[in-house]
């Protein structure tokens, strides 16, 4: 007697164990919908498609990832750019200095104190050059800072969601 | 085998006809494009009247290759008579897969074989105009049309969910062979949720915006995880409770 209660009382508790896995996991999904009962009808003919797709993408990589490979692309190129323009525009700063020196003292065989209108124009239009390519630079080259930046945090979001995704080269991991 | 069978593959596709006879008539072979959400494929060197494939032809019917929810498929397309035969890989796995597809009735197409001989994910699915019943790895399906979608439910293991095939019609506009590699590959999106999580629903679609699946997360990955880790847990309860 007290041997059938045991089973009973195993099995019972088995089958509620079983049901109440089956509950808590069903509570994660979606009801299926009624399953819409149709006839049979004959399959279609296959023919080719009047106009061939010419637009899919064979990608290497997911598009996020090359979203964001593009966006570290151009942050790198912006920040190039930046820094060489920087560069210039401390060249022709330096040579607008010189120009300005000029002004001051007009090499040989000018005179000492002859003003040169010619080459204060000259000096100006090199020295606001200088300052154009000075600051133009320097936005981009901390705005392409700011973009590699961002475009390499989020492929490292990326990475860390989905770490068996292909990843772009020199991405840093 | 792999790394003998690919540089194989792509030496005698570029010995691949361009052409295929058609009532008497050489005809150049079709190359195609086919996106879903999320897939691509691309049919290279197709028949271009292939017919029903149990319709008595038999040719090369070319290649498949492309990216179908994350995984990577090459496959070689053979008109066999009376079913049409895909024999290719899946991803980077270092076994071969074997499907075949004929029609039944004039009503019933069926995919059968092994998507994935190494995880052992077998495909049994019977396609109609208006349903997609089947078993694909340890997933059922029974889904019935419902406008331009099929809809019903897919059990694994123990959780029975929704299912939605979005874009009937495009589903039919691809060639019999591709839709038996690209049908059942579909249909393992969402290991990383059904198998891994037992939670979520199975929305996939044929035609329309491409979109991209990442890797491993096919349920061909997944066949540890959940249903099997379940069944183990069920079989040692139940032996625990049978002792």
């Amino acid at each position: 007697m007290r041997t059938i209660a045991l089973s009973l009382l195993l099995a019972f508790s088995s089958s509620t164990v079983a049901w109440a896995e089956t509950q808590s996991q069903n509570v994660n999904t979606v009801p299926p919908p009624p399953v819409p009962q149709l006839p049979d009808e004959p399959l279609p003919v296959w023919h080719p498609p009047k106009q061939i797709n010419r637009r899919a993408m064979f990608l290497q990589m997911s598009p996020e990832m090359r979203d964001d490979q593009r966006l570290r692309q151009l942050g790198i190129w912006s920040s190039s750019l930046g820094w060489a323009s920087v560069f210039l525009g401390g060249v022709l700063f330096v040579w607008a200095a010189s120009l300005n020196s000029d002004l001051g003292n007009p090499p040989p065989p000018a005179p000492a104190g002859t003003f040169n209108p010619g080459i204060e124009d000259q000096r100006n239009r090199v020295e606001n050059s200088a300052f154009a390519f000075l600051g133009i630079g320097g936005v981009l080259a901390v705005g392409g800072f700011a973009l590699y930046t961002a475009g390499q945090w989020k492929m490292t979001a990326h990475h860390k969601k989905h770490p068996d995704e292909p990843l772009p080269p020199l991405s840093g991991f | 085998m792999r790394r003998f069978f690919v540089p194989l593959l792509l030496a005698l596709s570029a010995c691949a006809p361009t052409t295929a006879m058609v009532d008497g008539k050489p005809m150049p072979r079709l190359d195609m494009d086919f996106v879903g959400q999320p897939f691509v494929v691309r049919v290279s060197g197709a028949h271009p009247r292939p017919g029903s494939p149990s319709g008595g032809l038999r040719d090369n019917g070319g290649r498949i290759s492309g990216n179908v929810c994350g995984l990577d498929i090459t496959y070689d397309v053979a008109h066999d008579g009376d079913r049409t035969r895909l024999t290719g890989f899946v991803d980077e796995n270092q076994s071969d897969s074997h499907l075949e597809v004929k029609d039944v009735e004039g009503v019933s197409r069926q995919i059968t074989g092994t998507l994935d001989s190494k995880s052992g994910t077998a495909v049994n699915l019977d396609l109609r105009k208006n349903a997609i019943r089947g078993v694909v790895g340890l997933r059922t399906f029974d889904l019935g049309r419902d406008g331009d979608r099929y809809i019903g439910s897919v059990k694994v293991g123990t959780i029975v969910t929704a299912a939605t095939v979005n874009g009937a019609d495009d589903l039919w506009t691809l060639p019999p062979a591709a839709q038996a590699i690209v049908l059942p590959a579909l249909l393992t999106c969402y290991g990383d949720e059904l198998e891994g999580q037992q939670r979520g629903a199975f929305i996939v679609g044929f035609g329309g915006r491409q979109t991209w699946e990442g890797k491993r997360v096919s349920s061909i990955y997944h066949v540890q995880t959940g249903e099997v880790n379940s069944a183990v847990m069920q079989g040692t309860q139940s032996q625990m409770a049978g002792h």
